[in-house]
Protein backbone atom coordinates (compact mmCIF):
# COMPACT_ATOMS: atom_id res chain seq x y z
CA UNK A 1 0.00 0.00 0.00
CA UNK A 2 2.47 2.36 0.94
CA UNK A 3 4.39 1.70 -2.11
CA UNK A 4 1.60 2.25 -4.39
CA UNK A 5 0.95 6.03 -3.15
CA UNK A 6 4.71 6.41 -3.16
CA UNK A 7 4.68 5.45 -7.10
CA UNK A 8 1.62 7.60 -7.51
CA UNK A 9 4.07 10.22 -5.69
CA UNK A 10 6.52 10.06 -7.52
CA UNK A 11 4.58 10.12 -10.91
CA UNK A 12 3.26 13.30 -9.74
CA UNK A 13 6.46 14.93 -8.42
CA UNK A 14 7.35 13.75 -12.20
CA UNK A 15 4.49 15.20 -14.09
CA UNK A 16 4.95 18.78 -11.82
CA UNK A 17 8.90 18.79 -12.82
CA UNK A 18 8.68 18.02 -16.25
CA UNK A 19 5.29 20.97 -16.75
CA UNK A 20 7.70 23.35 -14.67
CA UNK A 21 10.34 22.89 -17.27
CA UNK A 22 7.67 22.94 -20.26
CA UNK A 23 6.31 26.24 -18.79
CA UNK A 24 9.34 27.89 -18.37
CA UNK A 25 10.41 27.14 -21.82
CA UNK A 26 7.38 28.41 -23.60
CA UNK A 27 7.57 31.42 -21.11
CA UNK A 28 11.73 32.06 -22.07
CA UNK A 29 10.28 31.83 -25.82
CA UNK A 30 7.62 34.73 -25.21
CA UNK A 31 9.83 37.01 -22.70
CA UNK A 32 12.72 36.89 -26.25
CA UNK A 33 10.76 37.46 -28.83
CA UNK A 34 8.25 39.90 -27.04
CA UNK A 35 9.36 43.58 -28.08
CA UNK A 36 11.47 45.73 -25.77
CA UNK A 37 12.90 42.91 -24.35
CA UNK A 38 16.65 43.18 -25.72
CA UNK A 39 17.76 40.00 -25.38
CA UNK A 40 20.18 38.63 -27.14
CA UNK A 41 20.99 34.54 -28.02
CA UNK A 42 24.43 33.07 -28.62
CA UNK A 43 24.69 29.83 -30.72
CA UNK A 44 28.01 27.86 -29.84
CA UNK A 45 30.15 29.38 -32.38
CA UNK A 46 29.14 31.13 -35.48
CA UNK A 47 32.47 32.05 -36.35
CA UNK A 48 36.48 30.50 -35.76
CA UNK A 49 39.11 32.47 -35.63
CA UNK A 50 41.33 31.76 -38.58
CA UNK A 51 44.01 33.97 -38.86
CA UNK A 52 45.37 37.55 -38.19
CA UNK A 53 47.69 40.27 -39.78
CA UNK A 54 49.24 43.27 -39.13
CA UNK A 55 47.79 46.58 -40.66
CA UNK A 56 50.60 49.31 -40.61
CA UNK A 57 48.55 52.40 -42.03
CA UNK A 58 46.54 55.16 -40.53
CA UNK A 59 42.72 55.26 -39.88
CA UNK A 60 42.13 52.20 -42.29
CA UNK A 61 38.65 50.57 -43.38
CA UNK A 62 37.74 47.81 -45.11
CA UNK A 63 37.30 48.92 -49.19
CA UNK A 64 36.12 45.98 -50.52
CA UNK A 65 36.96 42.85 -52.45
CA UNK A 66 37.48 40.77 -55.45
CA UNK A 67 37.61 37.48 -56.19
CA UNK A 68 41.12 36.58 -54.19
CA UNK A 69 41.57 39.74 -52.78
CA UNK A 70 40.92 42.09 -49.88
CA UNK A 71 41.72 45.48 -50.09
CA UNK A 72 42.68 47.95 -47.08
CA UNK A 73 41.98 51.62 -47.66
CA UNK A 74 43.29 54.70 -45.37
CA UNK A 75 41.81 58.05 -44.44
CA UNK A 76 45.08 59.51 -44.48
CA UNK A 77 45.94 59.05 -47.90
CA UNK A 78 43.13 57.79 -49.67
CA UNK A 79 44.62 56.88 -52.96
CA UNK A 80 46.67 54.15 -51.39
CA UNK A 81 45.67 50.47 -50.71
CA UNK A 82 46.78 47.25 -49.48
CA UNK A 83 46.39 44.38 -51.46
CA UNK A 84 45.36 41.04 -49.40
CA UNK A 85 45.37 37.97 -50.09
CA UNK A 86 42.22 36.49 -48.92
CA UNK A 87 42.69 32.89 -48.15
CA UNK A 88 46.44 33.07 -46.57
CA UNK A 89 45.53 36.81 -45.28
CA UNK A 90 49.26 37.84 -46.28
CA UNK A 91 49.71 41.60 -47.50
CA UNK A 92 50.59 41.14 -51.22
CA UNK A 93 50.95 44.38 -52.35
CA UNK A 94 50.34 48.02 -52.59
CA UNK A 95 48.44 49.35 -54.38
CA UNK A 96 48.03 53.09 -55.85
CA UNK A 97 45.23 54.65 -57.35
CA UNK A 98 45.55 56.96 -60.41
CA UNK A 99 43.65 59.51 -61.31
CA UNK A 100 42.79 60.07 -65.34
CA UNK A 101 44.41 63.27 -66.87
CA UNK A 102 43.39 66.47 -66.79
CA UNK A 103 41.54 66.30 -63.52
CA UNK A 104 43.52 67.53 -59.92
CA UNK A 105 41.73 66.88 -56.99
CA UNK A 106 41.74 67.35 -54.07
CA UNK A 107 40.68 64.96 -51.06
CA UNK A 108 38.50 66.27 -47.97
CA UNK A 109 36.67 62.71 -47.19
CA UNK A 110 37.76 60.46 -50.09
CA UNK A 111 37.31 57.08 -49.60
CA UNK A 112 37.78 54.11 -52.16
CA UNK A 113 35.09 51.62 -52.76
CA UNK A 114 36.17 48.05 -54.65
CA UNK A 115 33.44 45.61 -55.94
CA UNK A 116 34.81 42.50 -57.64
CA UNK A 117 35.97 43.91 -60.89
CA UNK A 118 35.52 47.75 -60.69
CA UNK A 119 36.32 50.34 -57.99
CA UNK A 120 35.06 53.86 -57.16
CA UNK A 121 36.97 56.84 -55.60
CA UNK A 122 34.76 59.40 -54.36
CA UNK A 123 34.64 62.44 -52.48
CA UNK A 124 30.94 63.39 -51.75
CA UNK A 125 32.07 66.52 -50.45
CA UNK A 126 34.24 67.87 -52.68
CA UNK A 127 32.45 66.44 -54.85
CA UNK A 128 33.64 63.81 -57.07
CA UNK A 129 32.93 60.02 -58.24
CA UNK A 130 35.31 58.03 -60.28
CA UNK A 131 35.05 54.79 -61.37
CA UNK A 132 37.78 52.14 -62.49
CA UNK A 133 38.55 48.67 -63.28
CA UNK A 134 40.75 46.78 -60.66
CA UNK A 135 43.75 46.12 -63.59
CA UNK A 136 44.51 49.15 -63.78
CA UNK A 137 43.26 50.91 -61.00
CA UNK A 138 42.81 53.70 -62.86
CA UNK A 139 40.07 56.06 -61.54
CA UNK A 140 37.91 58.24 -64.78
CA UNK A 141 35.22 61.16 -64.04
CA UNK A 142 31.30 59.66 -64.84
CA UNK A 143 30.24 62.64 -65.49
CA UNK A 144 32.11 66.63 -65.55
CA UNK A 145 30.23 67.59 -62.25
CA UNK A 146 29.14 65.44 -59.48
CA UNK A 147 26.53 66.31 -56.88
CA UNK A 148 27.56 66.51 -53.15
CA UNK A 149 26.26 63.48 -50.98
CA UNK A 150 27.69 62.53 -48.06
CA UNK A 151 27.64 58.48 -48.48
CA UNK A 152 27.43 56.37 -51.60
CA UNK A 153 26.72 53.06 -52.61
CA UNK A 154 27.17 51.75 -56.88
CA UNK A 155 24.54 49.65 -57.75
CA UNK A 156 26.33 47.99 -60.57
CA UNK A 157 24.21 49.32 -63.59
CA UNK A 158 25.81 53.23 -63.53
CA UNK A 159 23.73 54.43 -61.04
CA UNK A 160 24.49 55.05 -57.32
CA UNK A 161 22.26 54.86 -54.34
CA UNK A 162 23.78 58.11 -52.59
CA UNK A 163 22.64 59.55 -48.91
CA UNK A 164 22.56 63.22 -49.83
CA UNK A 165 21.19 66.51 -48.91
CA UNK A 166 17.62 68.34 -49.87
CA UNK A 167 18.12 72.05 -49.65
CA UNK A 168 14.60 73.14 -49.35
CA UNK A 169 14.02 70.35 -46.81
CA UNK A 170 16.56 71.18 -44.85
CA UNK A 171 17.16 67.75 -43.75
CA UNK A 172 19.28 64.14 -45.33
CA UNK A 173 17.51 62.57 -48.27
CA UNK A 174 18.17 59.23 -50.08
CA UNK A 175 18.21 59.40 -53.69
CA UNK A 176 19.17 57.49 -56.62
CA UNK A 177 22.08 59.20 -58.77
CA UNK A 178 23.33 58.53 -62.80
CA UNK A 179 26.35 60.74 -63.44
CA UNK A 180 26.01 59.49 -66.81
CA UNK A 181 22.61 61.00 -67.66
CA UNK A 182 22.98 63.44 -64.75
CA UNK A 183 20.10 62.60 -63.26
CA UNK A 184 19.38 62.76 -59.34
CA UNK A 185 15.71 61.22 -58.38
CA UNK A 186 15.16 61.86 -54.55
CA UNK A 187 13.13 59.58 -52.44
CA UNK A 188 12.42 61.76 -49.03
CA UNK A 189 10.05 59.35 -47.58
CA UNK A 190 12.66 56.85 -46.80
CA UNK A 191 14.74 58.92 -43.85
CA UNK A 192 12.12 60.00 -41.30
CA UNK A 193 13.25 63.05 -39.60
CA UNK A 194 12.92 62.82 -35.69
CA UNK A 195 14.70 65.88 -33.65
CA UNK A 196 16.56 67.91 -36.61
CA UNK A 197 16.67 65.61 -40.15
CA UNK A 198 20.49 65.60 -40.18
CA UNK A 199 21.95 63.89 -37.26
CA UNK A 200 18.71 61.96 -35.78
CA UNK A 201 18.70 59.99 -39.68
CA UNK A 202 22.51 59.72 -39.90
CA UNK A 203 23.03 56.09 -41.08
CA UNK A 204 25.05 53.89 -43.31
CA UNK A 205 24.13 52.78 -46.71
CA UNK A 206 24.60 49.37 -47.96
CA UNK A 207 23.47 47.51 -51.41
CA UNK A 208 23.04 43.54 -50.99
CA UNK A 209 23.88 42.61 -54.29
CA UNK A 210 22.91 39.02 -54.24
CA UNK A 211 19.25 40.11 -53.24
CA UNK A 212 19.30 43.44 -55.18
CA UNK A 213 18.70 45.50 -52.24
CA UNK A 214 19.19 49.01 -50.72
CA UNK A 215 19.76 48.69 -46.87
CA UNK A 216 19.91 52.04 -44.70
CA UNK A 217 21.05 51.16 -41.36
CA UNK A 218 20.64 53.97 -38.64
CA UNK A 219 23.43 55.22 -36.55
CA UNK A 220 21.27 56.07 -33.50
CA UNK A 221 18.02 54.35 -33.13
CA UNK A 222 17.41 50.72 -33.74
CA UNK A 223 15.76 50.87 -37.32
CA UNK A 224 16.91 49.75 -40.94
CA UNK A 225 15.47 50.85 -44.24
CA UNK A 226 15.11 47.77 -46.88
CA UNK A 227 14.50 49.36 -50.31
CA UNK A 228 14.72 48.08 -53.52
CA UNK A 229 17.16 49.13 -56.29
CA UNK A 230 15.14 51.96 -57.13
CA UNK A 231 14.56 53.13 -53.66
CA UNK A 232 11.33 52.06 -53.20
CA UNK A 233 10.33 51.07 -49.52
CA UNK A 234 10.16 47.54 -48.84
CA UNK A 235 9.86 47.19 -45.50
CA UNK A 236 11.44 48.66 -42.27
CA UNK A 237 12.79 46.74 -39.63
CA UNK A 238 14.04 46.92 -36.09
CA UNK A 239 17.10 46.07 -34.63
CA UNK A 240 16.65 44.06 -31.10
CA UNK A 241 17.84 47.36 -28.81
CA UNK A 242 15.32 49.84 -27.60
CA UNK A 243 15.88 52.53 -28.94
CA UNK A 244 13.52 53.72 -31.10
CA UNK A 245 14.02 57.25 -30.95
CA UNK A 246 17.45 59.20 -31.52
CA UNK A 247 18.38 61.02 -29.12
CA UNK A 248 19.89 64.07 -31.07
CA UNK A 249 20.88 67.27 -29.27
CA UNK A 250 21.38 70.02 -31.57
CA UNK A 251 22.09 73.69 -31.56
CA UNK A 252 21.79 76.40 -33.99
CA UNK A 253 24.75 78.67 -34.19
CA UNK A 254 24.52 81.85 -36.63
CA UNK A 255 27.54 82.07 -39.21
CA UNK A 256 26.67 84.86 -40.71
CA UNK A 257 23.87 87.38 -41.35
CA UNK A 258 21.85 84.65 -43.41
CA UNK A 259 23.18 81.34 -42.71
CA UNK A 260 23.09 79.59 -39.71
CA UNK A 261 24.15 75.37 -39.16
CA UNK A 262 23.24 73.26 -37.19
CA UNK A 263 25.79 71.09 -34.66
CA UNK A 264 25.52 68.37 -32.46
CA UNK A 265 25.39 69.55 -28.62
CA UNK A 266 26.09 66.33 -27.04
CA UNK A 267 27.65 63.33 -29.23
CA UNK A 268 24.26 61.20 -29.43
CA UNK A 269 24.93 57.67 -28.02
CA UNK A 270 25.22 55.48 -30.48
CA UNK A 271 23.13 52.56 -31.28
CA UNK A 272 24.19 50.39 -34.29
CA UNK A 273 28.06 51.57 -34.59
CA UNK A 274 29.09 49.46 -37.75
CA UNK A 275 27.63 47.18 -39.93
CA UNK A 276 27.85 45.26 -43.38
CA UNK A 277 25.36 43.24 -45.38
CA UNK A 278 25.90 39.50 -46.45
CA UNK A 279 23.43 37.73 -49.18
CA UNK A 280 20.23 37.75 -47.23
CA UNK A 281 21.94 39.03 -43.80
CA UNK A 282 22.69 42.31 -42.16
CA UNK A 283 25.69 42.15 -39.63
CA UNK A 284 25.50 45.32 -37.10
CA UNK A 285 27.88 46.03 -34.41
CA UNK A 286 25.86 47.17 -31.39
CA UNK A 287 27.20 49.64 -28.78
CA UNK A 288 24.35 48.40 -26.32
CA UNK A 289 24.56 45.36 -24.19
CA UNK A 290 21.48 43.01 -23.65
CA UNK A 291 19.70 42.56 -21.05
CA UNK A 292 21.39 38.86 -20.55
CA UNK A 293 24.57 39.96 -21.15
CA UNK A 294 27.36 40.13 -18.79
CA UNK A 295 29.65 43.14 -18.32
CA UNK A 296 32.84 41.64 -18.65
CA UNK A 297 32.52 39.94 -21.56
CA UNK A 298 30.37 43.21 -23.02
CA UNK A 299 33.66 45.32 -22.15
CA UNK A 300 35.86 43.09 -23.89
CA UNK A 301 34.45 42.68 -27.29
CA UNK A 302 32.29 43.94 -30.00
CA UNK A 303 28.78 42.33 -30.17
CA UNK A 304 28.03 41.89 -33.36
CA UNK A 305 23.75 40.97 -34.31
CA UNK A 306 22.56 38.87 -37.12
CA UNK A 307 19.64 39.54 -39.09
CA UNK A 308 17.27 38.41 -41.90
CA UNK A 309 16.69 41.52 -43.53
CA UNK A 310 14.17 39.90 -46.01
CA UNK A 311 11.88 38.31 -43.22
CA UNK A 312 12.75 41.53 -40.56
CA UNK A 313 14.01 39.08 -38.33
CA UNK A 314 16.74 39.06 -35.15
CA UNK A 315 18.69 35.73 -36.09
CA UNK A 316 21.76 35.71 -33.12
CA UNK A 317 24.59 37.58 -31.87
CA UNK A 318 28.43 36.53 -31.42
CA UNK A 319 31.15 38.29 -29.59
CA UNK A 320 34.37 39.20 -31.93
CA UNK A 321 37.02 40.17 -29.58
CA UNK A 322 38.89 43.25 -28.44
CA UNK A 323 42.35 43.65 -29.73
CA UNK A 324 44.77 45.33 -27.56
CA UNK A 325 41.77 47.25 -25.89
CA UNK A 326 40.39 48.61 -29.00
CA UNK A 327 37.10 47.40 -30.77
CA UNK A 328 36.13 46.72 -34.35
CA UNK A 329 36.30 49.77 -36.26
CA UNK A 330 34.72 48.50 -39.81
CA UNK A 331 33.81 44.59 -40.87
CA UNK A 332 33.11 42.59 -44.18
CA UNK A 333 31.66 39.46 -45.45
CA UNK A 334 33.69 37.71 -48.06
CA UNK A 335 33.40 34.48 -49.37
CA UNK A 336 33.72 32.20 -46.61
CA UNK A 337 34.86 34.75 -44.37
CA UNK A 338 34.44 37.47 -42.12
CA UNK A 339 37.10 40.16 -41.45
CA UNK A 340 37.54 42.38 -38.82
CA UNK A 341 39.60 45.90 -38.76
CA UNK A 342 41.12 47.42 -35.75
CA UNK A 343 43.45 50.09 -35.75
CA UNK A 344 46.67 48.36 -36.87
CA UNK A 345 45.11 44.87 -37.23
CA UNK A 346 42.84 42.41 -39.52
CA UNK A 347 41.11 39.14 -38.15
CA UNK A 348 39.94 36.52 -40.36
CA UNK A 349 36.87 34.42 -38.99
CA UNK A 350 35.64 31.33 -40.76
CA UNK A 351 31.78 31.26 -40.95
CA UNK A 352 30.03 28.39 -39.40
CA UNK A 353 27.97 27.04 -42.72
CA UNK A 354 25.07 26.14 -40.45
CA UNK A 355 24.67 30.10 -39.10
CA UNK A 356 25.35 31.31 -42.42
CA UNK A 357 23.81 29.64 -45.36
CA UNK A 358 20.49 30.43 -46.65
CA UNK A 359 17.44 29.81 -44.59
CA UNK B 1 21.84 -6.49 -0.11
CA UNK B 2 20.14 -4.42 2.81
CA UNK B 3 17.53 -2.10 1.40
CA UNK B 4 19.36 0.79 3.52
CA UNK B 5 22.47 -0.29 3.01
CA UNK B 6 21.29 0.34 -1.23
CA UNK B 7 19.72 3.76 0.15
CA UNK B 8 22.80 4.83 1.66
CA UNK B 9 25.21 4.18 -1.32
CA UNK B 10 22.68 5.71 -3.67
CA UNK B 11 22.28 8.62 -1.11
CA UNK B 12 26.22 8.73 -1.32
CA UNK B 13 26.17 9.37 -4.77
CA UNK B 14 23.62 11.69 -5.47
CA UNK B 15 25.31 13.84 -2.34
CA UNK B 16 28.83 13.76 -4.21
CA UNK B 17 26.99 14.68 -7.76
CA UNK B 18 25.24 17.26 -6.44
CA UNK B 19 28.37 18.93 -4.75
CA UNK B 20 30.51 18.08 -7.49
CA UNK B 21 28.27 19.51 -9.74
CA UNK B 22 27.59 22.58 -7.62
CA UNK B 23 31.17 23.25 -7.00
CA UNK B 24 32.36 23.34 -10.48
CA UNK B 25 29.77 25.51 -11.22
CA UNK B 26 31.08 27.97 -8.34
CA UNK B 27 35.24 27.33 -9.44
CA UNK B 28 34.41 28.34 -13.20
CA UNK B 29 32.00 30.98 -12.46
CA UNK B 30 32.08 32.88 -14.87
CA UNK B 31 32.30 30.14 -17.35
CA UNK B 32 28.69 29.11 -16.05
CA UNK B 33 27.54 32.24 -16.34
CA UNK B 34 28.43 32.34 -19.77
CA UNK B 35 27.01 28.92 -20.31
CA UNK B 36 23.59 29.89 -19.19
CA UNK B 37 23.71 33.18 -21.32
CA UNK B 38 24.50 30.69 -24.75
CA UNK B 39 21.65 28.64 -24.08
CA UNK B 40 18.16 29.68 -25.71
CA UNK B 41 15.95 28.46 -23.37
CA UNK B 42 17.71 29.44 -20.17
CA UNK B 43 19.45 32.87 -21.15
CA UNK B 44 16.42 35.05 -19.84
CA UNK B 45 16.69 34.09 -16.61
CA UNK B 46 20.34 33.37 -16.92
CA UNK B 47 21.19 36.11 -13.95
CA UNK B 48 18.54 33.87 -11.36
CA UNK B 49 19.73 30.98 -12.19
CA UNK B 50 23.34 31.12 -12.45
CA UNK B 51 23.07 31.46 -8.53
CA UNK B 52 19.85 29.64 -7.60
CA UNK B 53 20.97 25.97 -9.62
CA UNK B 54 24.14 25.71 -7.91
CA UNK B 55 22.52 26.61 -4.37
CA UNK B 56 19.90 24.28 -4.78
CA UNK B 57 22.10 21.51 -5.57
CA UNK B 58 24.03 21.91 -2.11
CA UNK B 59 20.81 22.64 -0.55
CA UNK B 60 19.89 18.55 -2.19
CA UNK B 61 23.30 17.35 -0.89
CA UNK B 62 22.44 18.54 2.85
CA UNK B 63 18.78 17.15 3.04
CA UNK B 64 20.36 13.76 1.40
CA UNK B 65 23.20 14.07 4.36
CA UNK B 66 19.80 14.54 7.33
CA UNK B 67 18.11 10.82 8.15
CA UNK B 68 15.15 12.65 8.68
CA UNK B 69 14.77 14.37 6.13
CA UNK B 70 16.48 11.51 3.31
CA UNK B 71 13.44 10.93 1.74
CA UNK B 72 12.48 14.87 1.58
CA UNK B 73 16.05 14.82 -0.37
CA UNK B 74 15.27 11.94 -2.56
CA UNK B 75 12.29 13.41 -3.79
CA UNK B 76 14.34 16.89 -3.99
CA UNK B 77 17.32 15.06 -6.05
CA UNK B 78 14.73 13.21 -8.37
CA UNK B 79 12.77 16.42 -9.42
CA UNK B 80 15.93 18.01 -10.20
CA UNK B 81 16.85 15.33 -12.29
CA UNK B 82 13.36 15.39 -13.75
CA UNK B 83 13.72 18.97 -15.03
CA UNK B 84 17.29 18.89 -15.42
CA UNK B 85 16.48 15.46 -18.28
CA UNK B 86 13.36 18.11 -19.27
CA UNK B 87 16.09 20.55 -20.26
CA UNK B 88 17.91 18.57 -22.56
CA UNK B 89 14.99 16.38 -24.47
CA UNK B 90 13.87 19.94 -25.27
CA UNK B 91 16.85 21.04 -25.84
CA UNK B 92 17.58 18.35 -28.34
CA UNK B 93 14.38 18.30 -29.76
CA UNK B 94 13.02 21.63 -30.00
CA UNK B 95 15.50 24.67 -29.63
CA UNK B 96 16.69 26.35 -32.85
CA UNK B 97 20.44 25.46 -31.65
CA UNK B 98 22.12 22.84 -28.78
CA UNK B 99 24.45 24.98 -26.70
CA UNK B 100 27.64 23.82 -25.72
CA UNK B 101 27.42 21.42 -22.80
CA UNK B 102 28.13 21.47 -18.92
CA UNK B 103 31.59 21.69 -17.34
CA UNK B 104 33.67 19.30 -15.53
CA UNK B 105 33.91 15.69 -16.24
CA UNK B 106 29.79 15.72 -17.81
CA UNK B 107 31.89 17.99 -20.15
CA UNK B 108 33.06 15.28 -22.14
CA UNK B 109 29.72 13.80 -22.62
CA UNK B 110 27.65 14.80 -25.97
CA UNK B 111 23.94 15.80 -25.03
CA UNK B 112 22.54 12.27 -25.89
CA UNK B 113 24.79 10.43 -23.50
CA UNK B 114 23.94 13.33 -21.09
CA UNK B 115 20.59 12.60 -21.09
CA UNK B 116 20.93 8.38 -21.06
CA UNK B 117 23.58 9.26 -17.69
CA UNK B 118 20.80 11.76 -16.18
CA UNK B 119 17.77 8.95 -16.92
CA UNK B 120 19.90 6.73 -15.33
CA UNK B 121 20.34 8.62 -12.18
CA UNK B 122 16.88 9.70 -12.17
CA UNK B 123 16.28 5.77 -11.95
CA UNK B 124 18.18 4.81 -9.09
CA UNK B 125 16.79 8.23 -7.56
CA UNK B 126 13.48 6.59 -7.69
CA UNK B 127 14.76 3.17 -6.60
CA UNK B 128 16.04 4.90 -3.55
CA UNK B 129 12.59 6.85 -2.72
CA UNK B 130 10.86 3.00 -3.07
CA UNK B 131 13.20 1.27 -0.45
CA UNK B 132 13.30 4.36 1.90
CA UNK B 133 9.67 4.52 1.87
CA UNK B 134 9.28 0.96 3.06
CA UNK B 135 11.41 2.06 5.71
CA UNK B 136 9.81 5.42 6.53
CA UNK B 137 5.99 6.65 6.44
CA UNK B 138 5.45 10.24 5.57
CA UNK B 139 2.84 11.78 6.24
CA UNK B 140 1.79 13.44 2.75
CA UNK B 141 -0.47 16.84 2.92
CA UNK B 142 -4.34 16.17 2.82
CA UNK B 143 -4.55 18.12 -0.63
CA UNK B 144 -2.55 15.24 -1.97
CA UNK B 145 -4.02 12.93 -0.44
CA UNK B 146 -7.53 13.72 -2.02
CA UNK B 147 -5.79 13.95 -5.65
CA UNK B 148 -4.66 9.98 -5.05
Amino acid sequence: MKRIKHIKFITAVAAVSISAVLTLYSFSEHVRTREGTFIRIFPPHPVLHNASLRIDVEKPYIAGHTDRSLYIGNEVSPIDLLQIDKEKLMTERSVRVSISAATTLKHFNAHVLVDSSSFYFFDGAIPYLLKGNTDQWLAMRQSTKDIFFQDVVPLGDSTYAVKSFNTRRRENVLAIYNPKTKTVKQHPDLLQRQVDGIFCTDGTLHFAKDTKKVIYLYFYRNEYIVADKDLNLLYRGQTIDTVSKANVKTVTRITGTNTTTSQLAVPPPTVNKHSTVYKHLLLVHSNLMGRNELPELFDEASVIDVYNFLQQKYLFSFYVPDREGKKIRDLKIAGDKLYALYDNRLDAYKLNDIYFTPL
Amino acid sequence: MHKSTIVDAISIFLILLFVYAAFSKWLDFKVFQVQLMQSPMLTSFAPFLAWTVPATEVLIAFLLLINSVRLLGLYAAFSLMIMFTTYIALILNFSSFIPCSCGGILERMGWTEHLIFNLIVTMLAAIAIMLESDMVDIEFPASFKQQI
